[in-house]
This record gives C-alpha cells, sequence and structure tokens, in this order.
C-alpha cells in the first residue's frame, strides 16, 4: 500500500459535498474508471465481454448501465466503464485479461472530476448548464455535452440525480459552473 | 407643482403605490405603470433631448419601439444609459434621470443647435470636417466625440451578474398579444412542447390596450384568463419579460429574459438577465405591428404622440396625455383612440383626418381631408395649425395623438437575410414569402390587421404546426371580437414640409432626406448611412418606412422601387453583459490547474496563464525581489544538484493497437515503427504542407502501446491531428487513441543528483541505475509503496533527468514526496521560467521555434525526416523553396559585450549590410540570461547559420533602439555533447 494519499479533483481528502439552492452537489471518488475501445473488427466481441462484466446488455448508443459494474457509451466501439476503487483500484489490470487483445484500455480514474447533483427539477438547472435537452436524458442514459466550454459526459442515474463527468483539472471551474447554476436555477 | 392626469381603470394596481424619482423630483406612481406612463400621469411630458438638436422630446409610443423618451435609469455602478421609459417598469424609489442636456432638461445650452440646423443638415460632418486635414485629429475628432452619444455610462464595474442558458421546444411563440395567445392555446391544448415569450410584464399584447371586448369580456381579461391557462399547461413555457433578439441558423432564437430589471436590485444569487438559446423545432412570430407617424412641420414636441400609444397610455395605464386632444390620421383605427379619450372624458378638440372620406362622429369633430401644419409650444405642446378644406385654423391642445399607418413587425424574419415584400394595399412591409425554414408567422405581423383577423391567422396557423408534430389539434373556437376597421389611406407627409421629423431619435427630418436625394444617395442602404436614418437605439421601428416613402415620394417612385431594407439582431437594445454570461473577471474562461497547484500556491509560487493552465513560472525565496533571482536560483541549484518541475500540462496521449507503431511511423518524420519496448524516442511532427507541427516523445510501454507527448499549448491539436489521421487518412489501421493528460501527473526531476533523489522514491525493487534504466528508457513502476507510476528518462534540462509520472489525484502528494526526498540535496523546485531557461542553454526548440513558418531543415533536424518511410508531410518537406542553399538555420547568439542583452524578436544582419528588410538575415526566437554562462544568451534563425559559426553579426531591434553585436555560436550552450544526460 502506497504511503501517499490522494486528494479529489476538489483538492480534498474526502469527497466534497455542498447543498447549494435546492440541490446537492456531491464529488463522487469511490469510482474507478477505464476507457474499453474495440481493436479492429472486435466490437461485437467487446459488447459480448463486456455484457458478461455487466451482466446486463453493453450499453448502446446514448446509454448507460448502472451496476456494481457500470458502463456508458462513449462513441463508436467504446465505453467508459467504472467500478468500486476499493476492489479495482488498477482497473485495467483487473480487466484486462478479460478483454484479451479484442480491446484498448486505458486507464482513467484520476482523469475526470465526476460531481452527482441531486435535487427536484435537476432539467431546470441544466438549462443553464448546456445545450442539452436533459429532460429527454432518461435514467439509464448518458451523454457527452459542454459546461461552460468545458467538455463533460451527463449521466442520467435517476429522476432526481445526474452525475456530471468533466476533466480533473478544471473541476474548480466546472464545480463553480453547476454551484452558481444553482444558485440561480429557481426560476 | 404637477398635476395628475390619472384616469379612471386601466391595469395598475392602485393599493400599490410607488415612490420615484425623476430629475431629483419626486412622484408617485403604481405597480403596474412604466417610468413613461408614472410620468405623464404626473403632468411631465418632457422627458428628454434629441440626439443632434437636443430639441426637448416626450414619449412618442408606448412601448420598446420608443425613440425620445430616453432616459439614465439608476445610480452608481449600476447606472444605464439610454433606457427607454415607455419600457421600464415602475418599482419603488426608482431613480432616472434625463440625459443628453446641459445643465437641465428644462433649460438645455445645447439647445443652440436647433438655431443652426441650416448647418447640421444630413452630411454635415462629411462636408464640414473635410479641411484642413491636419485638425482632424486635434479639433474636429474631440469635439465630435464631445458631442456624440445621449447618455453617459458609469465607468464603473457592472455590479451585477448574468446568466446564459439553453432551452429546447417544439414551438416556440414570439409575442404573447391575441394571435400569440390565440395560437399558444392551440398548440398547448394539444400537447405540443411551447414556449411562449413576450417582452412585456404583461401578456396580451394590445388586448391591454384596447377596450375592445372578447367573447363579451373585456380584452385585458381574456388575455388574462389565457395566460393563467397556460401557465397550468405542463408543456408550456410562459415567459414574460423576455424579449426575442434574434433569429439564427438551424431554429435557434436568442432571448433575453430580464429577471431583475423591474426590481431595485436583484434578489440574492439571482442574475439581472438572462440570456437564452432556444433550439426550436418551428417558431411561430405573432411579434403585432408598429404604428407609424406622419411627417409635418414641428411633430417633434412634447405631447405629440402615436395615437395608438395614447389610446394604450389611457386604457391600460389609465393616464390622459394632455387635457385637450386632437387626432392627426389617415386610417380608422386612430379614430377609436379619439372614441376611448372622449369615453374616459378627455376633451377631444378635434380628429384631423387626411382623408376625404374620414368617418364622422357624434361625439366630436372631424376635419376630414385636412392636416396639421404646423405646432407651436416650448416645452410642451400648446396648438396646431391645422390647414382645413375651409381655411387655417388654429387649435388648443396639449396632446396630439398621430397615426399614419401600421407597420407590421416583421424583424425576426430578415435576421436570415429574408427582403420583406411591400403591400400596396396595407401600404406595409410584409414578411418574405421564402422564410428560414419551419419559422412561421401570423396575427398583424403577418398583414392582418383586426384583431378577429389576427387570432384566426394564429389559430389556422398553428393548426398546421400541430399537424405538422403529428398531434391532432383541438378545434379552437375563435372568439367573438369587435370588428374593427383598419382603413388606411397612404399619407406620408404634408406637403411643404421640412422640419418634420421623421427619425426623432437622430433627428432626421423631411429636408435631410430631400438632401440626400438631391446629393444623389438614393439607394436606401446609402440613404440610411446619410442621414442617420434608423441608425439610434431604437433601430429605427417607428421612422424606416416613413424614410423610405419620403424616399420614394421625392424620387417619383413607388417604395419597392426604391428598395427594402432589412433589420439584424438585436430586437431591440441589449446589454452587453447578458452576452458575456458569467464569462468575466476569473471566471472569463475555465482554468485549468495542475495537482500540484495547491503546493505552489503555499510556497508562494508566481502562475502564468498557459492556454487555460495555471503553471508555476518561479517559485520566490525569502529575500528574493526580482523575478530573475528566484529563476537564476532554480537554474543553478538544478544543474548543481536537483530540481523538480510539474510538467502535468504535456499533453499525453494513449496509443494502442496491433497497429500503433505502424501508425506513429506515419504521424512522425522520423521512424518508430522499430522503437524498442522499454525505450522512448524524440518525435518530430510536420504538416502536411512540411512545416513543423509539434514535437515530444513516444514511449513504448508494451508492443501494442505507445504513450505519446506533446507540447503544451499544442496538446488538443495534436491530438486532434492523429484522430483525423485514423479516421480519415488510415481506418484500416488497429490503432486507438485516448488523451491521457488529465488522468497522470508528471514531473521532471532534473540534475546530477536527479537518479539519488528518484532512488529514494521509486520502489527497491526496481533498478533506475544508468545500466538497468539508460538515457530514453521508460517503464512501468511503482513508488512509496507500492502506487503505480511510470517513468521515462527524458531531459528537456540538459541534465540527467526523468519525469515520472503517477494517478493524477496522487500529484500532490507526490510533488511533496519528492521536495522532502530533494532536501537532502538542497534540492528546489524550478518553474516554467527556470525550464524556459535551462531549454534555450540546451538549445532545445520549443513554441517559438516550432511558430508555423519552420520546417526540420530550420531546426536542424532535415536529417531527421526519415526517407525510409512515408509520413504526414514529409514529401512537401523536400519542396525546393524550403531547401534553398541558404536556408534558415537554428543556432546560438552570444553578445560580443557581454552586458548587452540578446532580445526575442530582434533581427539579424550582416556586418556593414544596409539595416533594411531587404538585407534581413534572420531572427531571435528564445533568449534569456543564463545564470550558468553569466550572460545572456539566445536561439534563433539565421540564413545559412549552421556554416556561420563564429561570425560576428549586428542584432538590431528598431522598435526599442537595440543595435550591438552578437557571435554566431552553436545552439547548444550547455553540455553540447549531451555527456550530462548519459551518467
Amino acid at each position: 500500500m502506497s504511503n501517499l494519499t490522494a486528494i479529489s479533483p476538489l483538492g480534498y481528502t474526502k469527497p466534497y459535498e455542498d447543498i447549494v439552492g435546492a440541490y446537492t452537489i456531491s464529488e463522487v471518488t469511490a469510482r474507478a474508471m477505464a476507457s474499453i475501445t474495440a481493436r479492429k473488427d472486435s466490437v461485437e466481441a467487446v459488447k459480448t465481454i463486456l455484457t458478461k462484466i455487466l451482466k446486463k446488455p453493453a450499453p448502446k448508443v446514448g446509454g448507460y448501465c448502472a451496476g456494481e459494474i457500470e458502463a456508458f457509451w462513449i462513441g463508436q466501439g467504446q465505453w467508459m466503464m467504472t467500478a468500486s476503487l476499493v476492489n479495482h483500484e488498477d482497473i485495467v489490470a483487473s480487466f484486462a485479461n478479460k478483454f484479451t487483445d479484442k480491446a484498448s484500455l486505458t486507464e482513467q480514474t484520476d482523469g475526470w472530476s465526476r460531481v452527482a447533483i441531486t435535487g427536484r427539477d435537476i432539467d431546470r438547472l441544466c438549462t443553464l448548464l448546456c445545450n442539452l435537452d436533459t429532460r429527454v436524458l432518461k435514467a439509464g442514459t448518458a451523454s457527452r455535452t459542454s459546461v461552460e466550454h468545458i467538455g463533460c459526459f451527463f449521466i442520467r442515474v435517476a429522476d432526481d440525480c445526474l452525475h456530471v463527468i468533466g476533466p480533473r483539472s478544471s473541476a474548480g471551474s466546472l464545480y463553480n459552473a453547476i454551484s452558481v447554476a444553482a444558485r440561480s436555477a429557481p426560476f | 407643482m404637477t398635476r395628475t392626469r390619472r384616469l379612471i381603470g386601466g391595469l395598475i394596481d392602485r393599493q400599490l403605490p410607488l415612490n420615484f424619482e425623476f430629475d431629483g423630483r419626486k412622484y408617485t406612481g403604481y405597480q403596474g405603470d412604466t417610468l413613461a406612463s408614472a410620468l405623464l400621469a404626473n403632468g411631465v411630458q418632457l422627458m428628454g433631448r434629441s440626439f443632434k438638436y437636443h430639441r426637448p422630446r416626450g414619449p412618442f409610443t408606448s412601448g420598446s419601439e420608443e425613440p425620445n423618451a430616453i432616459v439614465e435609469l439608476r445610480e452608481g455602478a449600476r447606472k444605464e444609459p439610454n433606457t427607454r421609459a415607455t419600457t421600464i417598469e415602475l418599482y419603488g424609489d426608482l431613480i432616472a434621470k434625463s440625459q443628453n442636456r446641459w445643465p437641465s432638461l428644462g433649460f438645455d445650452m445645447m439647445a443652440v443647435n436647433d438655431l443652426f440646423s441650416d448647418f447640421l443638415t444630413a452630411g454635415f460632418y462629411y462636408k464640414t470636417f473635410m479641411w484642413p486635414a491636419a485638425l482632424w485629429e486635434k479639433l474636429y475628432e474631440p469635439i465630435i466625440r464631445r458631442a456624440a452619444g445621449l447618455g453617459s455610462a458609469s465607468l464603473e464595474p457592472d455590479p451585477d451578474s448574468y446568466d446564459k442558458g439553453f432551452l429546447h421546444c417544439d414551438l416556440m411563440i414570439i409575442g404573447a398579444g391575441p394571435a400569440g395567445l390565440a395560437a399558444a392555446l392551440v398548440a398547448g391544448r394539444a400537447g405540443l412542447d411551447i414556449i411562449l415569450a413576450d417582452e412585456d410584464f404583461l401578456f396580451g399584447g394590445r388586448l391591454n390596450q384596447e377596450s375592445l371586448s372578447i367573447d363579451d369580456q373585456a380584452g385585458s381579461h381574456f388575455a388574462a384568463s389565457t395566460y393563467e391557462e397556460l401557465i397550468s399547461l405542463p408543456n408550456v413555457k410562459v415567459m414574460t419579460r423576455t424579449t426575442v433578439i434574434g433569429a439564427f441558423d438551424h431554429g435557434i432564437y436568442g432571448l433575453v429574459e430580464r429577471v431583475a430589471d423591474h426590481l431595485k436590485v436583484p434578489a440574492v444569487g439571482q442574475p439581472r438577465q438572462r440570456l437564452w438559446r432556444v433550439c426550436s423545432k418551428s417558431a411561430l412570430l405573432c411579434a403585432g405591428a408598429t404604428e407609424r407617424s406622419i411627417a409635418f412641420e414641428n411633430n417633434d414636441r412634447p405631447g405629440i404622440m402615436l395615437a395608438g400609444a395614447m389610446r394604450a397610455y389611457a386604457n391600460r395605464w389609465a393616464t390622459a396625455v394632455g387635457d385637450r386632444i386632437a387626432i392627426f390620421a389617415n386610417n380608422d383605427d386612430a379614430h377609436r383612440t379619439a372614441h376611448d379619450l372622449h369615453q374616459f372624458g378627455v376633451e377631444v378638440a378635434a380628429v384631423i383626418d387626411s382623408r376625404p372620406q374620414a368617418p364622422k362622429s357624434e361625439n366630436f369633430e372631424v376635419l376630414a381631408a385636412s392636416e396639421v401644419v404646423n405646432t407651436h409650444g416650448r416645452l410642451g405642446l400648446n396648438s396646431i395649425d391645422v390647414k382645413t378644406p375651409r381655411g387655417l385654423r388654429q387649435i388648443q391642445v396639449s396632446g396630439l395623438g398621430v397615426s399614419g399607418g401600421w407597420n407590421p413587425n416583421i424583424h425576426l424574419t430578415c435576421h436570415q437575410r429574408g427582403r420583406p415584400k411591400w403591400d400596396a394595399a396595407l401600404s406595409a412591409f410584409l414578411p418574405s414569402s421564402d422564410l428560414p425554414k419551419a419559422l412561421y408567422v401570423a396575427g398583424a405581423a403577418n398583414g392582418k390587421m383586426t384583431t378577429a383577423a389576427a387570432m384566426q391567422d394564429a389559430v389556422t396557423t398553428a393548426i398546421k404546426i400541430t399537424s405538422d408534430f403529428g398531434r391532432k389539434p383541438k378545434s379552437l373556437a375563435v372568439p367573438k371580437t369587435s370588428d374593427e376597421s383598419a382603413s388606411v389611406t397612404p399619407f406620408w407627409y404634408v406637403t411643404g414640409t421640412e422640419r418634420g421629423w421623421v427619425d426623432q431619435q437622430n433627428d432626421v427630418t423631411v429636408k435631410d432626406i430631400k438632401l440626400a436625394h438631391q446629393e444623389n444617395f438614393r439607394s436606401v442602404e446609402h440613404l440610411k448611412r446619410y442621414t442617420t436614418l434608423g441608425m439610434a437605439t431604437d433601430q429605427g421601428k417607428t421612422s424606416n418606412v416613413l424614410g423610405l416613402a419620403i424616399m420614394a415620394h421625392t424620387a417619383g417612385k413607388s417604395i419597392p422601387d426604391v428598395g427594402t431594407t432589412i433589420y439584424r439582431p438585436p430586437y431591440s437594445p441589449t446589454a452587453i453583459g447578458v452576452l458575456a454570461g458569467r464569462s468575466r473577471d476569473m471566471d472569463f474562461r475555465p482554468i485549468r490547474k495542475t495537482p500540484s497547484h495547491k503546493w505552489a500556491e503555499e510556497q508562494g509560487a508566481v502562475f502564468v496563464e498557459v492556454g487555460m493552465w495555471y503553471r508555476a513560472q518561479w517559485f520566490p525565496q525569502d529575500g528574493e525581489t526580482h523575478w530573475r533571482q528566484s529563476v537564476d536560483r532554480e537554474v543553478t541549484t538544478t544543474r548543481a544538484s536537483v530540481g523538480i518541475c510539474d510538467v502535468t500540462t504535456l499533453g499525453k496521449i494513449d496509443v494502442q493497437g496491433s497497429d500503433a507503431g505502424a501508425f506513429l511511423n506515419k504521424i512522425y518524420c522520423n521512424g518508430f515503427a522499430k522503437l524498442d519496448v522499454g525505450k522512448t524516442r524524440y518525435g518530430l511532427m510536420l504538416r502536411e504542407d512540411g512545416i513543423a507541427m509539434d514535437d515530444g516523445t513516444a514511449a513504448r510501454l508494451a508492443e501494442d502501446h505507445f504513450v505519446v507527448t506533446t507540447t503544451t499549448a499544442n496538446a488538443v491539436s495534436v491530438y486532434r491531428h492523429m484522430e483525423f489521421a485514423r479516421q480519415a487518412l488510415w481506418p484500416d489501421l488497429d490503432v486507438q487513441l485516448i488523451s491521457i493528460t488529465e488522468s497522470w501527473a508528471q514531473y521532471a526531476v532534473a540534475g546530477p543528483n536527479a537518479r539519488k533523489l528518484l532512488s529514494k522514491i521509486v520502489d527497491a525493487e526496481f533498478d533506475i541505475s544508468n545500466e538497468a534504466f539508460p538515457f530514453m528508457a521508460c517503464g512501468v513502476i511503482t513508488v512509496c509503496g507500492g502506487l503505480r507510476a511510470r517513468l521515462f528518462r527524458i531531459s528537456f534540462s540538459g541534465e540527467l533527468a526523468y519525469e515520472i509520472a503517477v494517478p493524477t489525484g496522487y500529484g500532490d502528494a507526490m510533488m511533496r514526496a519528492l521536495i522532502e526526498a530533494g532536501e537532502e540535496f538542497d534540492g528546489c523546485a524550478y518553474g516554467t521560467e527556470a525550464l524556459g531557461v535551462m531549454r534555450i542553454e540546451k538549445g532545445h526548440a520549443a513554441g517559438n521555434e516550432l511558430n508555423g513558418t519552420t520546417t526540420a531543415l530550420n531546426l536542424g533536424m532535415g536529417r531527421m525526416v526519415s526517407t525510409q518511410k512515408d509520413s504526414i508531410g514529409a514529401v512537401l518537406s523536400r519542396r525546393d523553396g524550403l531547401n534553398g542553399d541558404d536556408a534558415l538555420k537554428l543556432v546560438g547568439f552570444k553578445p560580443c559585450r557581454t552586458s548587452d542583452p540578446v532580445p526575442a524578436g530582434s533581427h539579424l544582419m550582416t556586418k556593414g549590410s544596409p539595416i533594411d528588410a531587404k538585407h534581413d538575415q534572420g531572427y531571435v526566437t528564445s533568449a534569456c540570461y543564463s545564470p550558468t554562462l553569466g550572460h545572456h544568451i539566445a536561439i534563433g534563425f539565421l540564413k545559412s547559420g549552421d556554416q556561420r559559426l563564429g561570425e560576428i553579426i549586428q542584432l538590431v531591434s528598431p522598435l526599442t533602439n537595440i543595435k550591438h553585436d552578437v557571435e554566431v555560436t552553436s545552439a547548444h550552450f550547455v553540455d553540447p555533447k549531451g555527456a550530462r544526460l548519459r551518467v
């Protein structure tokens, strides 16, 4: 076990959480994440492997599959997969043997800042964040969009819960954009 | 003393009186008033001065088309000039001031301009300030600038915030008058996802301003009940105080919502305004129509306003514009103003109608075939001169309503270059027949000029739109309305008028338009620019068509033959702040921070913005008062012992796949296919045209796995370039790319003690000795008791150096661990300045050298462009033009007199040659003071530089008055053979 202590994207040793306006905004740091990209002519094989891992069908375009191992579609033949950080800290090593040479796995755990927004009427909040009609982003779906010029993934976990995944280096700017919108949102 | 002109009724809340102040005097109005209506109700007609002649002016309209009643609203940092009193919603303790006058609104010294009106005609500036040319900058321009403009800005930062957001809908209905409300009912009840927006704070449009009934109830009651139904529908978003300012491509509309303009200050956390970008599958323009004027002599005095506005002030705001009024019109609609005011008990002196067949009235005198030929009064209207078939009459009045007909509000149909078409029957422009896809127009905006016709048109159009969405609209019985007459006979200006105002805000008169025609400015676009017609804050909403008509009449042409003008966004004046939204100050753009940012802040680091990244530039220590002291220390310490630098910002791209090596072989101009696993290689990428694009390294972690690094500045463009090549050029290759810049924190550890320091960090099972881990080696290791990491033995400083990468979450801890481990060696952190100094000392190219004009040959890397394989840019890099004998070559420069600087940007001249562009020999790209050598050094490009080592040349910088000798040297000032790298 390393003697180094990790910090969250917002710079804390524990996930930061705050209540802003009608919303709770909290960092999600307990998930390891890896990108999975099918190698040439292996998309179907990767889907099959992913389905076995998820124990559910691999997410289709715009899809998100929740669970102990979760995944969401990010492009043609590409998915992000996340798993418990405690159990899969080196997530690529954990799953590489399952994909063999069918996919390229790249560790993404620390590349992103993941923020959970919970509260009623999240779609109203989102109108101030992005050009994505989140009313059609139902639970079990995911999409790319941008927030204040920051490229993000939006995952609809539930009607009252949205996860925003953005680049770690801009975690502060992303959090600021969300919290400002949350304060301004009751309209 | 002021006198009240309040009438009975109206849509104001008399239970909520509001105190306010105008030009230092206190008044009282009511909730529901505008500033204009409240002032008029208090007997104040004079609210502003005109732009050029400083003529006294009062409100001319009751809406956003207002040209005259323009005031400065609020005080201090919130002061907003050029605000229309007709749209300012009254709130408690409102403070407004008149503008463009001195010393007071009632006595304006600048009104002397009016006496010189014969000189200040159209084109005055162009004709007058032509000569002598020398006076332009020193005299004319300062005078014009001093006189220009209406209000004054506070010059303080805006204390309010602004939001920007996005909305989506099936149908956006623009305007909530009778047509918009009817359409919203049809589509809303059918379940369409609707946005209904109106600039007013009260839905209903003219329904609130007329005495007409709808279904046996007052029009305002119909509007209120419809509003209640619409807000109860979950699929309808109603937006009051929201102006649709522009119609853009692909069904995108810009809306400005005035969230807090009706409040003294915005609520905590709330913005003043919001800019909405609406992505709408279809849109229905129900913007109604704007009344136009008639030009006659002195038609601009306070008390003279559009007849429809006079009616609106009475019906909606319970305000009479004058005690005794008259109407001058060419249409039936204006007679309703006289009728309504008569009902309120206001004395109607006469209705002057230009038409011989004007309708009669039992309640007031109608003067048919008559014209108002002049008006009298100083700060307000006292009387009018009327030419009747029986002779000239003077009538004492304090208010005059004018109507020349109505123009459909077609502005938004023009925002994508739609050209309006003239309708002779209506004497008005109608929307183009070639509208943008899914944009519809209904109601008065579509030329349906009665309430019944407008609502019927809206219902029919809404049914069509709803059906197009596959919905079955429920039939809506069009409400029964008073079927008012809209008969109009064109009448634009009174014959013989000279100083009859067309554009009241910019002081454009009939005379100006005739002069423009006389001076051959006959295109409508030339007319506008020469006379400034329609160029003020009201954008000519009440003047453009009138000006065009007078121009046509003067030219003896029809209006369509003169030409049509179109409108641009925004529809009405828009605060720049709302276009910026939250993008101001530190939130101007997103910030990217490295994982050691917090640690660097603790050290007092001075940061520099590199793109969006914040990088530590240097780390001042106690006693260091100048940045050079810090940078020199960091360089010296690193070269003597060890330094640590956060290089996380470098782009990092994960390249995997069985063809990863072959792919990189095509991307880089030098070979990569045969790079051994566990090795790193410097690589140069060329653009298609053979110019150097970016450099970096590629480390082979496995047979099918590379990590490519790019410069910080080009991280995105290189990734995009590689992704394009992968998808478009070689889709058959098995290669996958993904950015990992953010995933790994990376630190350079450089200096003779670098290995000793790292030995304290790298776990013992990994041998990093020179033999086991030589120069350009790479590998996956663990550090600090098991944390996975990547180690690269590469050097930008020219010293024994490594770059160590750990998952970003551990970056802060890693930096602290490295610094702690380095204390034993008196090591230090170094920033980007020291990094830059050391790379110049070593002669490494960076952004200044990879400047989009240089080739591998220029950079001294010509032989890196492999001839054994094909790669992007290789062929075109061999062009003759890029390979001349005198091609620029990267070399070093040191001053002949060691105290001289060698600044970047300086140019190089052969000794004794003329100093001019023709004899230019090259230029300096990067320069610094070298603490290692004890003098300034530089690198740059010199013609045939590699053959001129030792030559003394002249360094010149005319901009900074520098001219001295420098010696051409190798670009490698420190350790030219690279021995330090390999120990």
